[in-house]
C-alpha cells in the first residue's frame, strides 16, 4: 500500500538582488505590461511612417535600423 | 465549495496566518497532517488573505471529504457500506478512474483497495512481523479488479477498504493551484507537505528552489530548481520496521501483501503536475530495487536516496 | 520493447492526472499554446495636394514556433504616383523640362514649382524576421528583406542581440543591418555632370549601407519606461536621386539657361541619438520621443514626436498624435546655380573640375515639418484590433518648392489565434 509521509521539504525563494532607485519589482509589472508600454507596439503604423518621412526628409532611422532603400519621391 | 462560516471552526486550530514574504506573500497553515505553504505573488494583503483562504478552504474541503480518518465522509460511507451499493458524486468518481488508470498502467501494483493490509503490518516502533497465515486472511480483501463501480455508484465487497492517500495531498495541491490561477492569474507556489506544485515563475530570471531534505547523515540535500510544475515525493522516510536484521519499507505489494524488498528511501520527481509526479514516484517505489531504471527508462528526472 | 512500455506507463499516467484535474493539456500551466499566430494587415493611403499620391498596403504574419522562436514573414506593395519637383528653382520664366527618358516634355508657368507629371513606380518588399531567446535573458533577432521597384532594387541583412539585466529592468542591444542597393533607371543614369539638354544617360550603380544601433531600455518606475539607442550609419556608393537637376540661372537676367543632373557625395556618414519615453498615467498614457540626428554631409535635425493615448475604455482608444521636425541644409545644397558670366556648359565643366557636389533636392535644404493626426483603435472579439488614423504632414522649406501639403489615412486590421 501507499501510504505516504514524507519528508520535511524546505523552501526557498531566491532572495531578490536589492537594486538602485531605477525599476520595479517583477510584481509591479502590471503597468509596464500593458501593451502600449512596450516599445514598437504598432508596428505597421511605425513601417509606414519610417517610409514615408524616409522619401520626404534627409533624416532616418534612430528608433531602428535606418537603412538602405530608395530615396526617390 | 464548502463555505468559510462552516469552516470558521478549524481556522485558528490549523495554524492560519499570511506574512509577508521575501516578494510576496506567505501562507501557512497546517493541513493533512502536514505542514502546508502558499507563496504568493506580490499583491495587496488584502488580496493575499482572501487567496490564502481559497486555497486553504479547497485543501481543507478535500481533505474533509476523502480522508480515511472521518466518520462523516464518502470514504467513510463507502468503507462501512459491507457489500452495498454507494452513490458516489462527480469528483469521487473522478478520482477513481485516476486509481483505475493508475491500477491499469502498473499491471495492479498501485491499487487503492489495499489499505486493509495495515491491519497485519503496524509500523510503530514495537510492531512485529505479520505471520504468512495472518496476510493471506486479509489478501482477499484487496483487489480493484473486484470492485464494482461506474459513473454514479460503487460497490465494495464486505470488510473491503478505499484508501486515496496516496493520491489526496497531490491532488488538493494541483486543485488548490487551480483554483488560485483561476481567480487571479500570477506566480503561486502550493506546497503541502512536500507535494509542490507551481504554476511559473515570478520573474522571467527567477526560479523556485525547492530543497530536498537528506533522510540521513550519509545523504546530501539537494535543491532543485523548477519554473513551473510540480514536485512529488513518496517513499518510506523514517517509517519502516526492523526485524532480525531485515528491513521492511512500509510500501506493500498489493499482490503478496509483504513489503516491497530494497525500495529507495524516498522518491523526488518533478512533473506538469503533482498528481503526475506523484504517481510516477510511488510506482517508482513500487518497483523495488528497479526503481530507478523503471524512471531511468521513461527518461524522468528524479532524485533518489537509498 | 521494454522502452516503449514504459513509455506508455509515462503516457497513461500523463492522460489520468489531465482527466483527474480537468486540465486539457500535459501542462498544468498551460500558458504556451496561445497566440501562436499574429497576422496583421493594413493599409495606407498618402496624397499630397497637386503632387504625388501613394497607396501602400502590408500584411505582416507571425508564428510562435514554440519556446519563444517566433518567425514572422512581411509582404508590403505600394504604388505611387503624380507629380513630383525636379529639383528646378521657380522661375520668372516658362520653363520646358524633358521627361527623364527623353521622350517628352512638360512646361511649367511662370512663377509655378517646377514638377514632373509623370511620377510613377510601384514597389513590392517582402522581408523574413526570426527571433530566438537564446537564454532566459537573453534573444537574438535576425532577417533579411528585399525591396524592388523598377529602377531601384535593394537587399538587406540584419541581426540584434538583446540582454536583459537587473530583473528585467534593463536591456541592453547591439545590432547591425546590411542593405545594399542597386540603382538601375530604364534609360540608365545620367553622366555625371551633364546636362538635361545633352541627355546622356548610361549604365546602373550601387548603394552599401552599413547600420550600427546600440540601445538601453530602462524601466524608470511603475509607470515609466525609456530607451535610448545610438545610431551609426555609413553608406557608400550612388547616393543621387537621377531624376533630380539644378537650375543654372542667368545672373544678368535670372532666365534659366539649363540643368545639371545632381550630384551628391559617394558617401554619408550618420549618428542619431534617440530617446524614447512612455509614461502611463491612471488611464492614459503618453509616448514623447526625440531624435537628433547629423551627418557628414552637413545636415542636422531635430524630431520631437508625441502620442497621447486617451483609453476610453477597455476596448477604445483615441490617440492624438504631434510630430515636428526640423533640418539644416547639406552643404552642397543650393537652390540654383548662378552663372556668373558662364554659359551652362562651361558651368557644368567648372562643377566636373572642381569635383563640386550639388543638388537643390528640397529634400536635402532647410526644412520643417509638422505632423498633426488622431488615432482611433477598438478591440473585436477580444483579440482582434480594428485601427484607422487620419494625419495631416507638412512641409516648409527655403521656398514654395518646399511647401507640401499631405494627408495620410490608414486602417489596419490585427487579429492573434
Amino acid at each position: 500500500m501507499m501510504n505516504k509521509k514524507l519528508g520535511v521539504l524546505l523552501l526557498l525563494v531566491i532572495p531578490l538582488t536589492a537594486c538602485s532607485g531605477l525599476g520595479v519589482k517583477p510584481w509591479q509589472r502590471d503597468i509596464l505590461s500593458k501593451p502600449e508600454m512596450t516599445f514598437g507596439d504598432s508596428p505597421m503604423d511605425a513601417a509606414f511612417d519610417d517610409h514615408i518621412y524616409f522619401s520626404k526628409e534627409a533624416s532616418s532611422g534612430g528608433r531602428s535600423f535606418s537603412g538602405g532603400g530608395c530615396g526617390c519621391n | 465549495m464548502a463555505t468559510v462560516s462552516n469552516l470558521n471552526g478549524n481556522i485558528a486550530d490549523s495554524g492560519f496566518h499570511v506574512i509577508p514574504f521575501a516578494s510576496g506573500w506567505k501562507c501557512y497553515f497546517r493541513a493533512m497532517a502536514s505542514p502546508c505553504e502558499i507563496l504568493i505573488g506580490a499583491c495587496p494583503e488584502s488580496e493575499a488573505q482572501r487567496l490564502s483562504l481559497l486555497a486553504w478552504t479547497e485543501v481543507k474541503r478535500i481533505e474533509q471529504k476523502f480522508s480515511r480518518y472521518r466518520d462523516d465522509n464518502i470514504i467513510f460511507e463507502i468503507n462501512t457500506s459491507q457489500g452495498k451499493v454507494i452513490e458516489i458524486d462527480e469528483e469521487t468518481h473522478r478520482l477513481l478512474t485516476f486509481s483505475d488508470q493508475c491500477f491499469q498502467a502498473s499491471e495492479g501494483l498501485f491499487d487503492i483497495t489495499s489499505g486493509v493490509l495495515r491491519k497485519a503490518w503496524a509500523f510503530h516502533s514495537n510492531a512485529v512481523i505479520p505471520s504468512q497465515a495472518e496476510i493471506e486472511e486479509l489478501l482477499p480483501l484487496v483487489g480493484w479488479q473486484n470492485v464494482k463501480w461506474d459513473a454514479n455508484s460503487i460497490q465494495l465487497k464486505p470488510m473491503m477498504e478505499l484508501d486515496f492517500g496516496g493520491i489526496g495531498k497531490e491532488y488538493a495541491a494541483d486543485r488548490a493551484l487551480l483554483l488560485l490561477t483561476e481567480s487571479h492569474r500570477q506566480p503561486y507556489l502550493v506546497n503541502l507537505g512536500g507535494d509542490i506544485a507551481t504554476n511559473g515563475a515570478l520573474f522571467p530570471e527567477h526560479e523556485w528552489r525547492v530543497g530536498i531534505e537528506a533522510i540521513s547523515d550519509k545523504l546530501v540535500d539537494n535543491v532543485l530548481k523548477v519554473q513551473e510544475g510540480a514536485i512529488a515525493t513518496s517513499g518510506d522516510s523514517r517509517r519502516y520496521l526492523l526485524s532480525n536484521g531485515i528491513r521492511y519499507s512500509h510500501i506493500l505489494n498489493p499482490q503478496t501483501g509483504w513489503p516491497i524488498k530494497n525500495a529507495p528511501h524516498s522518491m523526488t520527481i518533478m512533473a506538469p503536475s503533482c498528481v503526475q509526479a506523484g504517481m510516477l514516484s510511488s510506482l517508482a517505489l513500487l518497483q523495488g530495487q528497479d526503481a530507478e531504471s523503471f524512471l531511468d527508462e521513461m527518461g524522468i528526472q528524479y532524485w533518489s536516496q537509498r | 520493447m521494454q522502452l516503449d512500455k514504459k513509455t506508455t506507463v509515462y503516457d497513461l499516467i500523463a492522460l489520468a492526472s489531465c482527466s483527474l484535474l480537468g486540465v486539457s493539456t500535459p501542462v498544468l500551466a498551460a500558458d504556451t499554446s496561445i497566440d501562436d499566430w499574429k497576422v496583421d494587415t493594413a493599409i495606407l493611403y498618402y496624397n499630397e495636394t497637386d503632387r504625388v499620391s501613394a497607396v501602400e498596403s502590408a500584411v505582416s504574419i507571425s508564428k510562435n514556433l514554440g519556446g519563444d522562436k517566433i518567425l514572422s514573414g512581411k509582404i508590403t506593395m505600394d504604388s505611387l504616383s503624380g507629380s513630383s519637383h525636379n529639383g528646378a528653382a521657380i522661375s520668372d520664366y516658362e520653363q520646358t523640362f524633358t521627361s527623364p527618358s527623353g521622350e517628352e516634355t512638360y512646361t511649367i508657368a511662370p512663377g509655378d514649382v517646377p514638377l514632373d507629371p509623370n511620377f510613377e513606380d510601384d514597389r513590392n518588399s517582402f522581408s523574413l524576421q526570426m527571433s530566438q531567446p537564446l537564454t532566459r535573458v537573453m534573444n537574438l533577432e535576425y532577417g533579411a528583406a528585399y525591396s524592388s521597384e523598377y529602377d531601384y532594387k535593394s537587399l538587406s541583412v540584419n541581426a540584434s542581440l538583446m540582454r536583459d539585466f537587473n530583473q528585467r529592468n534593463t536591456t541592453l542591444s547591439a545590432g547591425f543591418s546590411y542593405a545594399q542597393d542597386e540603382i538601375n533607371p530604364r534609360d540608365g543614369l545620367p553622366v555625371l555632370y551633364s546636362l538635361m539638354s545633352d541627355n546622356t544617360k548610361s549604365g546602373s550603380d550601387t548603394k552599401n549601407t552599413i547600420d550600427l544601433l546600440m540601445g538601453v531600455t530602462q524601466v524608470i518606475n511603475r509607470n515609466t519606461i525609456m530607451q535610448f539607442n545610438y545610431g551609426f550609419g555609413n553608406s557608400t556608393g550612388y547616393h543621387n536621386d537621377p531624376y533630380k537637376i539644378v537650375s543654372i540661372v542667368s545672373d544678368a537676367t535670372n532666365a534659366p539657361l539649363d540643368y545639371l543632373f545632381e550630384n551628391r557625395p559617394d558617401s554619408r556618414t550618420k549618428h542619431s541619438l534617440y530617446w524614447q519615453t512612455k509614461h502611463h498615467f491612471d488611464q492614459d498614457m503618453v509616448d514623447f520621443s526625440l531624435r537628433l540626428m547629423a551627418d557628414d554631409w552637413g545636415v542636422n535635425s531635430q524630431t520631437l514626436d508625441m502620442h497621447y493615448r486617451w483609453n476610453i475604455s477597455d476596448n477604445n482608444y483615441l490617440e492624438p498624435h504631434v510630430r515636428y521636425y526640423t533640418q539644416s541644409a547639406a552643404d552642397f545644397y543650393e537652390e540654383k546655380i548662378s552663372n556668373a558670366g558662364l554659359t551652362a556648359e562651361q558651368v557644368a565643366t567648372q562643377y566636373q573640375n572642381e569635383g563640386r557636389d550639388v543638388t537643390a533636392d528640397y529634400r536635402l535644404g532647410n526644412m520643417d515639418a509638422t505632423t498633426i493626426g488622431v488615432k482611433w483603435g477598438t478591440r473585436l472579439f477580444g483579440t482582434h484590433q480594428l485601427t484607422s488614423r487620419i494625419e495631416l504632414y507638412q512641409q516648409s522649406g527655403d521656398s514654395k518648392v518646399s511647401d507640401v501639403d499631405a494627408i495620410i489615412f490608414q486602417v489596419g486590421y490585427g487579429l492573434k489565434f
